[in-house]
């Protein structure tokens, strides 16, 4: 044992680069059956409950569930890309789930090197989160050199950042990296004030220092919950994106139109104001509400579905409208990229059935809605899941949302 | 009443002398480590964590007790180890003082020191220790005892539960990148102390909980605010803090 | 893979770098390296040599199941006129593009080229070609904002010498005085220079994309066995069109093609790490290629076809919906003729810029075709309806166009600095 001063030699150094051989790693056969092993060793020498080479909720419910800690990310200033507003934050690498049709493929990342980037872009003006699957594309440049390939994050969802996009980044060594964010046109069709809007792309640099405080920010501000609520129906509450990872948050409602503008604020102090992309209280809805026999808002795979008739005549079209929200609970996160389906029927005969069509409003965000031709009270309305939301997962929302049922309301007496 | 036997037998200078049961599973563990720190889609999380154990141990008015703190972890995604780890540990009680603390054997490696600085104070019912493998080598993974806390159980000490926490913690792995760490703390029933039953079953802060949830199935009106402590950062900072004041 | 194959993509490997640096010392290091017995030679007999530039398949190998080989080397050279093409310049061309023939047989074992001419170079002669549209390069999504390709000419080189493409190249710009044991006599350098920063190479063959798993920007988890960076095998007979519905059938350009070239990098760290097996099968192919396991590996399952019925290409927007991804190879095949494909894909690897990429190189009668078949692939279509703008809408996602061109690749006998409505002798 030796005791000596190392000084400032570490922070000169630069992170050892770790080259993933997965090849090697594949072939080393039996690994599975090894780590069966050492769990059971472990859970039977100690007494205590084994210890879990990767921590992890063991078993998590079919449904949102609260997730082992909470992230912990630095929030850079608000960016212009033509009319679009983009706020990126930056956390470690991590585990996140891709979907594919109902099932989810797991990523975790190759290497601690580097970083999970996430992007909320918005409309300054309306307030409105972008939800939508829409090429933003990411480039990374180092000393004018660029860094790896060009890359196309994935829209995702998470408790705590409701709808971003997102990726895990590797870098291979501390530095100042620059990105450069192109966001395309908007290819979802926009009703209300959106209403051709976003028919332009837009684009936008930043820099961001990749470095021991960096790292200790983020990685040492993450927060391990009681372990007896991990995997619980619920869910973490929306962060607030105070700037800068520092711990001053405000409880003011942050995720609606307040208009404030933070552009050429340069004054040295961060304070990014992201909004949060919840969708309004299911009260805030005009029409008439379909609701569950016993009265609540009908529920599929733990989404929670506003369905409302609108009267003929409304800013969506001259018949009456249909308009559903699927949101998560709790938090109202929309869910993007789904497939729905509605059927109309009376008397055990279908007089309407046809998809619905993703819209995305400043009044009623992201939505998917149908023109109905000819509803009366009574009918049998049925609303098919063909496609659960495709959007990519963080921990607790992904074993949610896959496995959506249809759901069977009865229109009632139309306002 | 006494001590449990297992922090009976444990004192500071046996740990080299594992237990063989222990043993056995390092040897497992060391042969599997490697294969399964890398077999993906596991999606759990990289973490190194500490717990103290054991987690629950009765200990007498003057009698001494020793605790391990075992860290578990299986490293980077790319299969790299921890160099260097750190830990702070403190008690609620002023009748539980930490009289010292020393490295366990999770760090030591063939062929590599250990650096290590260590403080107890007594006054604030705390102790810290960090220690770094020199050369670091490929790191050290798995799961193994990384101190060893000695506390002194007041001679006229009521009887009381008392609570052993890791208020900070710090896992570096070789390629300098820090781990995230979590902590389970222990329990020292003294002179037959039990714990005030006093468990909040309510949601952490910050926290939604479904039967927290109107039962209506709709969703909640509003937004809580965001007001969470972040505890264990913060503490990791002051501990990191208090290292660097020792260089 | 056996010691002996592995020796041998070790050498395929650094014959592939070679070709990418260029130049008399690649070219040198490539002739001792090599191990090529005799390249065989070409003729002087242009009654012998096909009417059609594009006229490679009839003497390229074919797998067992009828698939044309494509050649392992390539090079694309962009060339600028260094002034007004003059009937002596044309003379130069000629003869320069006929050594290549002399020195080469015809054929992957000797070198198969083309050198198409762009909307530029037609600018400059003040009139388009007679009979083509050719259009400026343009952006073809909303996403992409490429560099066009504003220079002249193209020439196409491909061998399985890499040696052979590169010596091609020497001795075009006179750099070497024999080729292949012919004397080079004549050579473009009067004529034209070379665009040295836009010269591109690349490969195709199984086991050469793994090869390049040194380079950051490759992962580890490139199929060993794969022939393209995207992991599968490509260019099915079945899906590709043939050399006659690709070829121009009126007009004093009869007898020549369309060629689009664009050049993209491919972002594989997410493609092959982040998505499952069956998501690259489904997102490629076809979800129902994915769910019943048509593909295997590397693409070994299917034979002379992708495996896309006309059942599969129709049920594209249902598989959106209803599956939640669409293929990229079943959302192009939308555009098909009569079940007929309408381009003749002769893309390759690249890792120019030390990045993974692919020359996208295509032909076909008309510009405007490829801009059909592109913007199936595009399938903005389907955006909204279970796939996104790009998720899981076939592979958009780990494209990212960086150059585009058009060329019109003219018949051999005007092959020269073709004026725009070429005489018909």
């Amino acid at each position: 044992m030796t005791r000596n001063d190392d000084s400032n030699a570490t922070r000169e150094r630069k992170p050892r680069q770790y080259r993933t051989n997965r090849r090697g790693f594949l072939s080393r056969a039996g690994a599975a059956a090894g780590l069966v092993a050492v769990t059971g060793c472990l859970a039977e020498d100690d007494g205590t409950d084994a210890v879990p080479a990767f921590p992890r909720v063991e078993d998590p419910p079919e449904a949102v569930y609260v997730p082992t800690h909470r992230e912990a990310m630095r929030v850079l200033e608000p960016l212009e890309a033509g009319e679009y507003t983009l706020a990126s934050m930056l956390s470690y690498p991590h585990p996140f789930w891709l979907v594919d049709g109902t099932e989810t493929v797991p990523v975790e990342p190759d290497s601690d090197l580097g970083v999970h980037m996430m992007f909320t872009v918005w409309d300054e003006a309306t307030g409105t989160v972008i939800p939508l699957d829409s090429g933003a594309e990411i480039r990374l440049e180092r000393d004018g050199e660029p860094v790896g390939t060009p890359r196309l994050p994935w829209t995702m969802i998470s408790q705590e950042m409701g709808v971003h996009f997102g990726d895990n980044v590797p870098l291979e060594s501390f530095g100042t990296y620059t990105v450069e964010v192109s966001l395309p046109p908007l290819g979802v069709e926009r009703t209300g004030a959106l209403a051709g809007r976003f028919t332009d792309g837009g684009r936008a640099t930043f820099e961001f220092d990749y470095d021991e405080a960096f790292v200790e920010e983020v990685v040492g501000g993450v927060e391990y919950l009681d372990e007896a609520v991990w995997g619980r129906s619920g869910a973490l509450e929306p962060m607030d994106h105070a700037g800068h990872g520092d711990s001053q948050h405000h409880g003011d409602d942050h995720h609606h139109d307040d208009g404030h503008n933070h552009h050429g604020d340069t004054g040295g102090h961060a304070h990014a104001h992201v909004p949060f992309s919840a969708l309004p209280a299911s009260g805030d809805y005009p029409g008439t509400h379909l609701l569950t026999a016993d009265g609540a808002y009908p529920q599929s795979g733990d989404a929670t579905f506003v369905l409302t008739v609108l009267e003929a005549g409304s800013r969506f079209a001259d018949e009456r409208y249909l308009l559903v929200s699927p949101r998560t609970p709790y938090n109202r996160v929309p869910l993007a990229d789904m497939a729905l389906d509605v059927r109309l029927e009376r008397d055990g005969t279908t007089v309407q059935r046809g998809p619905l069509e993703q819209t995305l409003d400043d009044e009623f965000g992201l939505h998917y809605g149908r023109a109905l031709e000819d509803v009366e009270p009574g009918d049998e309305l049925t609303l098919t899941v063909e496609t659960p939301p495709q959007v990519a997962r963080h921990q607790g929302y992904e074993t949610a949302f896959l496995r959506m049922e249809p759901i069977e309301l009865r229109v009632p007496e139309l306002g | 009443m006494g001590t449990s036997p297992r922090a009976e037998t444990q004192r500071p200078a046996e740990h080299s002398r594992a237990r063989t049961a222990a043993r056995l599973c390092l040897v497992v563990l060391l042969l599997f480590g490697t294969a399964f720190a890398s077999v993906p889609v596991t999606a759990g999380d990289n973490v190194a964590l500490f717990y103290v154990e054991p987690d629950e141990v009765d200990a007498d008015p003057g009698e001494t007790v020793t605790l391990e703190v075992v860290m578990s972890t299986h490293g980077g995604w790319s299969g790299e180890g921890v160099g260097d780890a750190a830990l702070a540990v403190e008690t609620d009680s002023d009748a539980l003082i930490p009289v010292a603390i020393d490295p366990g054997p999770f760090l030591a490696g063939d062929g590599s020191d250990l650096e290590v600085r260590t403080n107890v104070d007594e006054e604030n019912a705390s102790a810290w220790i960090s220690q770094k493998r020199v050369p670091a080598g490929d790191g050290a993974t798995g799961t193994e005892p990384v101190a060893t806390v000695t506390l002194a159980v007041a001679a006229d000490a009521e009887p009381t539960s008392a609570t052993v926490s890791i208020v900070g913690s710090q896992a570096t792995l070789v390629s300098e990148i820090r781990q995230a760490t979590m902590t389970r703390e222990a329990t020292v029933h003294v002179d037959g102390g039990e714990p005030d039953d006093a468990s909040d079953d309510g949601s952490p802060e910050g926290v939604t909980l479904a039967e927290d949830e109107p039962p209506t199935g709709d969703d909640a009106d509003a937004i809580p605010g965001f007001g969470h402590a972040l505890a264990v950062g913060v503490l990791a900072l002051v501990l990191t803090a208090r290292y660097a004041r020792t260089r | 893979m056996s010691l002996l194959e592995r020796t041998d993509l070790s050498r395929r490997a650094y014959l592939r770098t070679a070709v990418a640096v260029g130049g008399a010392g690649a070219l040198s290091a490539c002739l001792e390296r090599s191990g090529d017995d005799e390249i065989p030679r070409g003729t002087d007999d242009q009654r012998t040599l096909p009417g059609r530039q594009h006229a490679w398949n009839g003497v390229l190998e074919r797998d067992d199941h009828g698939n044309v080989r494509p050649p392992e080397h390539h090079v694309l050279l962009a060339l600028s006129l260094r002034g007004e093409p003059t009937t002596e310049d044309r003379e130069t061309v000629e003869s320069s593009l006929r050594t290549l023939e002399r020195a080469f047989e015809w054929g992957a074992s000797g070198l198969v080229f083309t050198v198409g001419y762009s909307h530029a170079y037609f600018e400059r002669l003040g009139e388009p070609p007679a009979g083509v549209d050719l259009p400026a390069p343009t952006a073809l999504t909303e996403r992409e904002d490429p560099e066009v390709d504003e220079f002249d000419a193209l020439v196409h080189l491909a061998s399985d010498h890499a040696s052979a493409v590169l010596a091609a190249e020497e001795a075009l710009f006179g750099e070497v005085e024999t080729l292949n044991g012919i004397s080079v006599e004549v050579d473009l350098s009067s004529v034209f220079e070379r665009e040295g920063a836009l010269r591109r190479t690349g490969f195709v063959g199984p086991g050469l994309p793994a090869a390049e798993t040194d380079l950051p920007a490759v992962p580890d988890a490139v199929p060993e066995d794969a022939p393209f960076f995207m992991g599968f095998r490509s260019g099915f007979r079945e899906s590709q069109a043939s050399e006659d519905r690709v070829t121009i059938t009126e007009g004093p350009f009869a007898g020549g093609t369309t060629q689009h070239v664009s050049s993209m990098t491919l972002q594989l760290d997410v493609w092959f790490e982040q998505d499952s097996h069956a998501q690259r099968v489904a997102k490629l192919f076809s979800p129902e290629h994915a769910d019943e396991g048509l593909v295997g590996e590397v693409g070994e399952r299917l034979g002379d076809s992708s495996g896309l019925t006309s059942e599969r290409i129709e049920a594209t927007a249902n598989d959106a919906r209803r599956r939640g991804v669409v293929g990229h190879a079943q959302k192009a095949a939308r555009a098909r003729e009569d079940g007929q494909p309408l381009l003749l894909r002769r893309d390759f690897n690249t890792v120019d810029g030390d990045v993974p990429g692919l020359h996208f190189l295509s032909l076909q009668r008309t510009v405007e075709e490829f801009g059909r078949v592109r913007e199936a692939m595009n399938g903005t279509d389907l955006a909204g309806s279970g796939v996104g703008t790009v998720l899981n809408n076939g592979i958009l996602q780990y494209l990212f166009v960086d150059r585009r061109g058009n060329y019109l690749v003219p018949p051999r006998k005007h092959r020269a600095l073709p004026p725009s409505a070429p005489t018909t002798e």
